[in-house]
């Protein structure tokens, strides 16, 4: 693996906006990480369909909630980092933002849709239904047509500046959506269940749950990083082809006499 | 903690189905994402490297 020493000179966080110590960073984490996140999903997995007992209520269809709740958490707050980086983007202006809410949305929309359906593969046996048009499964259903809408309009769009601009702006209006979706089963009499894990309540779940729970929401966490990096390397790539560094880079020595 | 055999671990009391059918979902939106990527990556790269009309092709 080949990396570009990052100058020691410019001391300042910014050195980060540029494309090219970016992806020297993200070369360097993405490997780890994806090691980190299968270690925790292995012992997620242990505790979670081993060690935890079966739910008193649910049986052993409860265990779905292992990778429904990590993967849902994760869907809605990677929406809300490619909100965050699209309105760093319209403020800053700086490329690197605009590609980085851009490399998010694709696992925020896989996140949601495994979210959506390992719900329902719970809600069959638990409520005898696969779907119902609930507050908090009709808001997440939503959250996967915002992440859809986002990719289209970034992909669809050329020059990749108005793409960034107009995803930009969808991405923060669509944030709205998210606090919906976590109030949901609060302001609405809803069949979802409400929190099992939350500050006011404490937690209402036996130990070994609670541990395999926070061991998948680690390993979707460290996984949606990794993903996220290596898929803005990719973007990088993409759009920053035509330039001198990527060319030295990759493109081997001689690059530079090309006239 | 519990101790299941092989039989009963499959069978989950009937919801089985449900969940293996919830996790393999998961493994193949992993590996579809992983390997997707790499074939991104991997189609990026040799645009580069045709862009910038580069005599040796390099591994990253």
């Amino acid at each position: 693996m080949k990396y570009q020493q990052v100058g020691s000179g410019n001391k300042s966080w910014l050195r980060w906006a540029s494309p090219r110590n970016f992806d020297a960073l993200a070369a360097r984490l993405t490997r780890p990480l994806m090691y980190m996140a299968a270690v925790l999903a292995a012992l997620g997995l242990y505790w979670g369909f081993y060690l935890a007992p079966a739910d008193a209520v649910q049986g052993d269809s409860y265990r779905i909630m292992f990778l429904h709740v990590p993967a849902s958490w994760v869907a809605m707050i990677v929406y809300l980092a490619m909100a965050f980086w699209s309105a760093v983007y319209l403020v800053f202006r700086t490329r690197l933002s605009a590609m980085m809410a851009q490399a998010l949305a694709p696992t925020g929309a896989l996140m949601t849709m495994l979210s959506l359906l390992t719900g329902s593969l719970w809600g069959k046996p638990t409520w005898g239904t696969y779907w119902v048009w609930d507050a908090r499964l009709t808001s997440m259903l939503l959250l996967l047509f915002l992440y859809l809408g986002f990719i289209a309009l970034t992909r669809g769009v050329s020059p990749s500046s108005r793409a960034d601009g107009a995803g930009s702006i969808l991405a923060l209006v669509g944030a709205a959506n998210v606090p919906i979706i976590y109030f949901s089963v609060v302001w609405w009499n809803t069949l979802h269940q409400g929190a099992s894990l939350s500050f006011e309540s404490g937690v209402s779940m036996h130990s070994s749950m609670l541990t395999a729970l926070l061991l998948m929401s680690a390993a979707a966490w460290v996984y949606a990083i990794a993903v996220v990096l290596a898929r803005l390397r990719v973007l990088i790539l993409e759009r920053e082809a035509h330039t001198d560094w990527l060319a030295r880079q990759y493109g081997g020595p001689t690059i530079g006499s090309i006239t | 903690m519990s101790a299941y055999s092989l039989q009963e671990l499959l069978a989950l009391n009937g919801h089985g189905v449900y969940v293996w059918s919830a996790l393999a979902l998961c493994a193949a939106a992993i590996a579809l994402e992983t390997l997707g990527l790499r074939q991104a990556r991997r189609r990026a790269l040799q645009r580069v490297l045709r862009l910038h009309r580069s005599p040796q092709r390099s591994k990253s």
